[in-house]
């Protein structure tokens, strides 16, 4: 059983003065999906584990820490075409570049493709398989293989995975996995190759073309920006709420109602907004 | 831009996702002479004016892709998703499946030179990347926080038309569902929060609190000082050295809303402050604000909140309640 892994990998300066040398890392949604496998290959007897990652040679530092981390191989593709980021084109460069018969692909929730997440939908249509995202781990039982999915407001949802499916994982943090020194030193040794992607379907530069790189855009969330109409006092009160803006609604006082009254007033409210149902 | 433009939502239990308000709003403003909303799910229309508003059940992604190539084949130049999961997924499959451009992310969209230009963050954040997008129609994956989505006047959305929806076959057999109790449930991933704070009084308290965010269906958070007094562990901390959240209904109980704990909370949708003291400064930034204490009004609270749910709701909220 082949279990195919999308590796995507990032720049990080902070990196340059470690001890590889080297300032680019595999990206956190890549490294969990790299935990998943290496859970599926527990679960699973004879798997193989093979990374694939669409993008340059600047990368390969990076790979042979995903292939120290006991991925059986790590292969890298590669075209000047792929370089906008054309998701489509990408996906169709990995659907030709897989490895004879695989059975399961995992990604990270934005791996190989920057970070946009949309990249193992496109792929999972081209191969024709069903796509389960937001998978946060993995068990057998009896019957089968079994993928638990984080759902939103506390949901969990357990499902069967079918023998070739798309698996994204969710959100999370890099799980807490180190290469051994031996198999990290044997890794820096070895190259990763890089072929061609063996398809016709990469022309991007009809549809989207990366015009320039500009200056990160604000984060307004993050601004204290007071009204400039406000007095100065309510200036500085609108700075000591946080730069919230003042959406004070409707105030109910115990002192003119019982416990009981204000309950029954908020539940109406609650009620009234879609809160409780 | 004198062009049609489609934005697609998600939306469950009477409300649009807040991750695919931004999507709207971003078709609102991009110029095009009209704009229709397609909603998937049981949730009104955005805010927005629209020419047409489309309704689809949700089902899995692959199932959605059909009836949606169908309907981007209408004459759309721009279709604009929100950044759920379902939707990524229908994005991805869409463009597969149509050959169609997509950027995924978008920050920002402009015309430049006659060219349709998005812009998402690039290199970790560090930078912006600019697209020209020729191809038609493209598709846009919108970051939540591209555009203001908060409420604004508008019309009333048309009247919904169902769309048929695509052959649902399911690829992944549902084997078995559970909900997670307040205390179990990620603060970050709840749609309510009921976070207490010195005014709560204690761990008995906070057992208050878990019995409201039981019956709301959400997560139980609470402020630095309830966390250092050991009241509850620091993962429930809401905060600037604690999360941040962002959900739809936050109920601050006992809570001043000093700047640090409100830095956390104030993309809530709705908040319910109830605090002694009428001066605190959380009431500033409440859409409900009770002055008077946490410890009778939220019996009274849960007792009228269990008295309005049905018996089988009622049993149900017991039965997670001693989980």
């Amino acid at each position: 059983m082949n279990i195919v892994v999308l590796l995507r990998v990032v720049a990080d300066p902070g990196l340059a003065a470690g001890v590889s040398g080297s300032t680019v890392r595999l990206d956190d949604p890549s490294l969990v999906a790299i935990g998943q496998a290496l859970v599926l290959r527990k679960l699973l007897p004879g798997v193989r584990l093979q990374g694939i990652a669409a993008g340059p040679s600047d990368w390969d530092p990076a790979l042979k820490e995903a292939l120290a981390l006991t991925l059986d191989s790590v292969r890298r593709i590669w075209s000047g075409s792929l370089a906008t980021g054309d998701i489509v084109a990408t996906a169709h460069a990995l659907a030709t570049s897989l490895p004879p018969d695989p059975s399961l692909i995992v990604a990270g929730s934005a791996a190989t493709d920057h970070g946009s997440a949309t990249l193992p939908a496109a792929l999972a249509e081209i191969l024709g398989w069903p796509l389960l995202a937001e998978v946060a781990s993995f068990e057998t039982r009896d019957e089968g293989l079994a993928a638990l999915v984080r759902g939103g407001g506390g949901s969990r949802r357990i499902y069967t995975v079918p023998e070739r499916a798309v698996l994204v994982a969710a959100r999370a943090r890099a799980p807490s996995i180190y290469p051994k020194v031996r198999a990290l030193l044997a890794a820096r040794k070895s190259a990763i190759p890089e072929t061609q992607p063996a398809t016709t379907r990469l022309e991007p530069t009809g549809r989207i073309s990366l015009l320039d790189y500009g200056p990160p855009r604000p984060s307004t969330r993050h601004l204290l920006k007071p009204s400039a109409a406000a007095n100065p006092a309510d200036r500085i009160r609108m700075l000591m709420s946080g730069g919230m803006a003042a959406r004070r609604g409707e105030t109910l006082d115990s002192s003119s109602n019982t416990g009981a009254s204000l309950a029954k007033q908020l539940a109406d409210i609650l009620l009234k907004e879609g809160f409780v149902r | 831009m004198g062009e049609r433009v489609l934005a697609i939502c998600e939306g469950e239990a009477g409300a649009i996702d807040h991750r695919a308000l931004a999507a709207a709003a971003l078709a609102q403003r991009c110029g095009a002479e009209s704009a229709d909303v397609l909603v998937v799910g049981a949730a009104p229309a955005p805010p927005g004016r629209w020419s047409h508003a489309l309704r689809l059940d949700p089902v899995e992604g692959a199932a959605l892709t059909e009836p949606l190539a169908a309907l981007v084949a209408c004459g759309y130049s721009l279709i604009t998703l929100g950044d759920t999961p379902l939707l990524r997924e229908v994005a991805g499959r869409l463009a597969a499946r149509l050959n169609l451009p997509l950027v995924a992310s978008v920050q920002g969209l402009r015309r430049r030179e006659g060219q349709i230009v998005a812009s998402r963050p690039a290199v970790g954040g560090a930078r912006t990347a600019n697209f020209a997008i020729t191809g038609q129609p493209a598709l846009l994956v919108v970051h939540p926080d591209a555009a203001d989505a908060s409420p604004t006047a508008s019309p009333p959305a048309p009247a919904f038309e169902t769309l048929e929806g695509g052959t649902s076959i399911p690829a992944f057999r549902l084997l078995e569902e559970t909900r997670l109790s307040p205390m179990e449930m990620d603060v970050t991933e709840a749609d309510v929060v009921v976070a207490g704070g010195r005014g709560v009084g204690g761990r008995e308290g906070f057992e208050l609190l878990g019995e409201l965010a039981q019956l709301l269906g959400g997560s139980v958070g609470a402020s630095r000082v309830a966390v250092d007094a050991g009241w509850v562990p620091y993962a429930r901390q809401v905060g600037l050295t604690g999360k941040s959240v962002s959900p739809r209904l936050y109920v601050a109980c006992g809570i001043s809303g000093a700047i640090h704990h409100t830095l956390g909370m104030r993309d809530s949708s709705f908040i319910v402050a109830i605090n002694t003291d009428a001066r605190a400064p959380i009431f500033k930034i409440a859409n409900v604000s009770i002055v008077g204490d946490v410890r009778e009004v939220l019996p009274a609270l849960i007792a009228n909140l269990k008295s309005r749910s049905s018996p089988a709701e009622r049993v149900a909220a017991l039965a997670g309640a001693t989980q």
